[in-house]
């Protein structure tokens, strides 16, 4: 296993019941808006990559025949059996499974989504090819990610703080390099949205277990960011210099696979 | 688990993954269909092998038993 898949697999093992748990990856709009996009049946096959705490999976579980739910780490998809078992989603099976080497046959899904995972791909190019690939012509790609702000310096800015946060972020992608890895796998956007979500620092800091030296880091990081993304970000900065706040996109991306 | 890989038992009341998920379960390394021998998942291809956990197909590149 490389350094960085080790990695992944370390964070989530040690935060698998945070990720469970996390507001920002059960419920709300986006996920709503990605099960509305899904054009389910009772005869279809459904694959949730990175599933992490299972949510997606279980979301999609009544609008499918059959959902696949894979993730790198074996004990978040332990995690996610017990949360999926617990609300009725037995049409969900689990598979421990890389994002960019899927351990599916060519054509095996009417759908495949990803949901805020991602950012922690070495290779987001491949698992988007990957996922083209598993799917049946004609199927749908759904696909959900915290994206930069299209200004440069407030991008990396945003990418800078993430990996201090963790370790296991690689990159979060702008809204067009979404499009363009798309349109490249020989997917078709079909729609898009962009979703803003506030973040609670301290919040944010927990979630991910950032130790203290760090946090101090990240916290003086927001406190003196530069204009462009205080401004893109919509810091918020309380008087005694606490970080309250940030705010940033995510992309809802439904694309589709060609029919020939 | 284990007394199984020993008598290479592969009847569906056995079988530690479900008749579906062995279907559209490929090695990722070639992409080839694989096969239930014993307690493991083997490659049709080039017959890599992967192991279940709990009822979990290990899928990765990097556990692949030769």
């Amino acid at each position: 296993m490389d350094d960085h898949r080790q990695r992944v697999r370390e964070q989530f093992g040690a935060t698998a019941e945070g990720y469970v748990a996390s507001p920002t990856h059960a419920a709300g709009d986006d996920l709503a808006q990605l099960v509305a996009w899904a054009e389910g049946g009772p005869a279809k096959r459904a694959l949730d990559v990175a599933t992490g705490g299972g949510h997606t999976a279980l979301a999609l579980a009544p609008h499918y025949g059959r959902v696949i739910a894979g993730d790198l780490t074996p004990r978040m998809l332990d995690r996610a059996r017990a949360f999926i078992g617990a609300r009725g989603g037995a049409n969900v099976a689990l598979a421990c499974a890389d994002a960019e080497a899927l351990p599916f046959r060519d054509a095996a899904f009417d759908a495949v989504a990803c949901r805020i995972a991602p950012h922690h791909f070495g290779d987001p190019a491949r698992f988007v090819r990957e996922a083209a690939r598993v799917l049946r012509p004609g199927g749908i790609f759904l696909l959900e990610d915290s994206v930069i702000p299209d200004d440069p310096a407030a991008g990396a800015f945003l990418n800078r703080a993430e990996v201090l946060r963790d370790p296991t972020h690689v990159r979060s992608l702008a809204a067009a390099e979404w499009r363009d890895l798309a349109a490249a796998a020989g997917l078709t956007v079909e729609a898009t949205r962009l979703f803003p979500k506030t973040h609670p620092f301290d919040d944010w800091l927990a979630r991910a277990r950032t130790p203290e030296p760090r946090r101090a880091e990240l916290t003086a990081l927001f406190r003196d960011a530069p204009p462009a993304a205080r401004a893109a970000l919509a810091i918020a900065v309380a008087p005694d210099g606490r970080v309250r706040s940030y705010t940033d996109q995510k992309i809802l991306l439904k694309a589709r696979k060609g029919e020939c | 688990m284990s007394d199984k890989a020993e008598t290479g038992d592969t009847t569906a009341e056995a079988q530690p993954i479900s008749q579906e998920l062995l279907e559209i379960l490929a090695c990722p390394i070639d992409k080839s269909p694989v096969k239930l021998v014993g307690d493991r998942l083997v490659c049709q291809e080039q017959g890599h092998k992967y192991r279940i956990e709990d009822g979990i197909p290990i899928m990765l590149v990097d556990e692949v038993e030769q």
